[in-house]
């Protein structure tokens, strides 16, 4: 089969850097056998029964030390299935890798915990699963302890414990395990996305630029703040290996329809002038929202784009930034008090806001026609993290007619890098951010007693 | 590239060619391995403080009905001591064995939400589930050493065969608890036949009666029973009475040997798909 071949190994660039390398995937491959075959064609064109369910199509890759790798790609893409061999709790069925330092994988928090025993008897269990030596658990155990914040309790029975408290002892036992490389998948932390941060916190703290992280997650806003590279995986194979924003707004472009350009399609007819006379005959119609314009087309978008703070074309803008969405439209009726309207809804289509046109120059909306450009400045710390998706409408406001609306015109994502949390709405908040806007307030406290 | 020196590498792929019993594999997983004697021995005192007793109070409670039976019957079997020690220490030792390989060869799926989470050596699994039974055997000794000074069967200088008996019987536990983990992950109905081998083995074991009733001819072929030749060295061991037989002990390790490397084997085939299978 030759799709299951292992690939030589791509020449890494970074052979001029110091940077030790700790990872090398050769041609991974993993192939389940399945009941029922499936026809498949092969290059020469000959068809052939296959048997197998090929998870993984001869992945290859190389890790330097320092690196923060994002594996993302959506449910089903292989991304769980190459942790778990690099894991090794699943064996290739092709190919090979090297790990090189002390790697520690984290498919699950508290992995083998045993009810019976106590918070403290089990911490030394989970951390010697995770090659801890009995030394190294002493030297940790009261960080480990204060970490979970489980207190005396730490001298009972763990069948005792909360489903918090378990998970956060887990959670403490794999924040103290200092691997030089960490392997993590997102869906472990799912619904506490404060431990990823404290956890990721943590590797930052002990040093900055030894530690390797790979970090599995179908989530983009997680991959940017957490990584400086990205490995694309679909269908089992690699589709993009490159820094984090590049994959990342290729993956969002593809398999989200995120676009931050709009381009009018071109107009093959140009029997709008008798068309407007045909219609002009009918009369007027009763205002509806979407009026079915009967003196021929009022007002069109042209083109949209969303724009990052410098002013460059942007598929996706920083949570702490101001951006901007420019729309160019025409104007093709007088006196019809034109104006653009925004309607930005989230990734799961809930709508977010309106923006009326309130452009100080245009008091009385735009009545000449022509070909008019609008700037509408988003504040910085509004938005929430995540896809977002602008309607361009152009109507007149009142009485209220709706001459033209582009769904879903242009969309863009925003993300939070790294950097001073309180310059922008996260505070001292660890976890995701509800809601779907962000706003940062000015917020002033004094105190009275 | 070079390789980077004085570092752990790890090398993934398809086939392990260490197979599944490595040593330094195992060495350098020696934390773990204590850790998991240390739950294996903590979880069943906390699950059931009771199992600490229960080791001999079930085989004295069985022993009472089945001396009970034979005094009504007159039965001979064979015993050079009293039959209530001989059938006393007969179930003792082989209620432990028994536990021993139906819980190690079931360990692999007992530790498979630990095993598909974390890596680790899967023998360890197995490993831990024997070696945690050293507590058992002191304990059970004890109660059957009592029992016997109190019916008057002195010990003797034979006593020091304890050591490589329960070698022998520990070893023998865990090669069939390897080799039926294999099979359990093969198909788990497998273990149907252990148990009913291991219930079967209760009545053809000289569990309940001496091998001297048996004939001649059928005592050599007897030694088969890889079982035969460990109870009659716990008993030789222990009662000045009885002795070691060796040729018989002999046969057992021998044949212990062989299930521990026909299980390792085995195993180490159906570990390579070992996440796939439980």
């Amino acid at each position: 089969m030759p799709d299951t071949l292992p690939q030589s190994a791509p020449e890494a660039a970074a052979g001029d850097d110091e940077r030790k390398l700790v990872m090398d995937v050769r041609g991974l491959s993993k192939r389940y056998k399945m009941t029922s075959p499936v026809t498949r064609t092969d290059k020469d064109g000959n068809t052939f029964k296959d048997t197998h369910y090929h998870a993984l199509k001869g992945v290859s890759f190389k890790v330097w030390s320092g690196d923060r790798v994002g594996i993302m790609g959506h449910n089903g893409a292989g991304k769980s299935t190459l942790l778990k061999i690099l894991s090794r709790v699943l064996n290739p069925s092709d190919g090979e890798a090297f790990i090189y330092g002390r790697a520690t994988s984290l498919l699950e928090v508290g992995t083998g915990f045993n009810p019976k025993m106590t918070g403290r008897q089990n911490v030394y269990l989970n951390a010697a699963l995770h090659g801890l030596t009995r030394k190294e658990i002493d030297r940790r155990m009261d960080e480990i302890v204060a970490f979970s914040e489980i207190g005396r309790f730490i001298e009972e029975p763990v069948e005792t414990y909360s489903t918090g408290m378990r998970a956060r002892l887990g959670f403490s036992v794999a924040a103290h395990l200092d691997p030089d490389i960490l392997m993590l998948d997102e869906v472990l932390s799912v619904g506490d996305a404060a431990f990823q941060k404290k956890c990721l916190q943590r590797m930052d703290e002990i040093t900055g630029h030894d530690r390797t992280l790979v970090f599995v997650s179908h989530s983009t806003g997680a991959i940017r703040r957490f990584c400086d590279r990205c490995i694309w995986i679909d269908h089992g194979e690699v589709v993009m290996d490159d820094d984090v924003m590049s994959v990342t707004e290729a993956y969002e472009a593809q398999m989200m329809n995120v676009a931050a350009t709009y381009q009018a399609p071109e107009k093959t007819e140009t029997k709008t002038d008798e068309k407007k006379k045909d219609a002009k005959a009918e009369g007027p119609k009763a205002s509806s929202l979407l009026e079915a314009e009967a003196e021929g087309p009022v007002a069109e978008l042209v083109t949209a784009r969303v724009l990052d703070d410098a002013g460059q074309i942007a598929r996706s803008v920083k949570i702490d930034m101001p951006c901007a969405i420019e729309i160019a439209y025409d104007v093709l009726q007088a006196d019809k008090r034109v104006e653009p309207a925004l309607h930005v809804r989230n990734e799961i289509g809930d709508l977010m806001f309106v923006v009326a046109f309130t452009d100080g120059d245009y008091p009385g909306a735009i009545n000449e026609p022509g070909r008019y450009k609008s700037r509408a400045q988003i504040p910085p710390n509004l938005l929430n993290e995540g896809l977002h998706y602008v309607t361009v409408a152009m109507v007149t406001a009142d009485p209220m007619v709706r001459h033209q609306s582009v769904d879903n015109a242009v969309s863009f994502s925003v993300y939070e890098p790294q950097g001073d949390d309180l310059q922008r709405a996260r505070g001292r908040y660890s976890r995701n951010f509800p809601g779907g806007l962000r706003p940062r307030m000015d917020w002033s406290t004094e105190r009275e007693s | 590239m070079s390789t980077p020196s004085n570092q752990p590498v790890i090398h993934i792929r398809p086939q392990r060619p260490v197979g599944i019993l490595s040593l330094p594999e195992i060495w350098k997983f020696r934390v773990l391995l204590a850790q998991m004697i240390n739950r294996n021995i903590r979880s069943r005192i906390l699950n059931s403080p009771i199992s600490i007793v229960w080791g001999f109070i079930r085989p004295a409670i069985m022993a009472l009905a089945l001396v009970f039976i034979r005094n009504m019957s007159a039965a001979n079997l064979g015993a050079q001591i009293p039959y209530p020690l001989f059938i006393f220490s007969g179930l003792c030792f082989w209620f432990l064995w028994a536990e021993m390989v139906i819980q190690s060869a079931g360990s692999l799926r007992l530790d498979s939400g630990i095993s598909k989470k974390v890596y680790f050596p899967l023998i360890l699994s197995p490993i831990s589930v024997i070696a945690a039974r050293w507590v058992d055997i002191f304990i059970i000794s004890a109660a059957v050493i009592a029992f016997q000074l109190y019916l008057g069967v002195p010990l003797s200088w034979e006593i020091f065969a304890m050591v490589p008996v329960t070698a022998v019987m520990f070893l023998l536990a865990f090669g069939i608890g390897v080799l039926f983990s294999a099979l359990y992950l093969i198909h788990q109905d497998n273990s149907k036949f252990l148990e009913t081998a291991v219930y079967l083995g209760l009545f053809l074991s000289p569990v309940l009666f001496s091998k001297q009733i048996l004939p001649e001819v059928v005592q050599t072929y007897y030694n088969l029973n890889p079982m035969v030749g460990v109870l009659t060295g716990l008993r030789g061991a222990l009662f000045a009475p009885e002795h070691v037989d060796w040729m018989s002990l002999g046969v057992s390790a021998i044949m212990a040997v062989g299930f521990t490397i026909v299980g390792l084997l085995l195993l180490d085939r159906v570990a390579k798909s070992y996440a796939e299978r439980v």
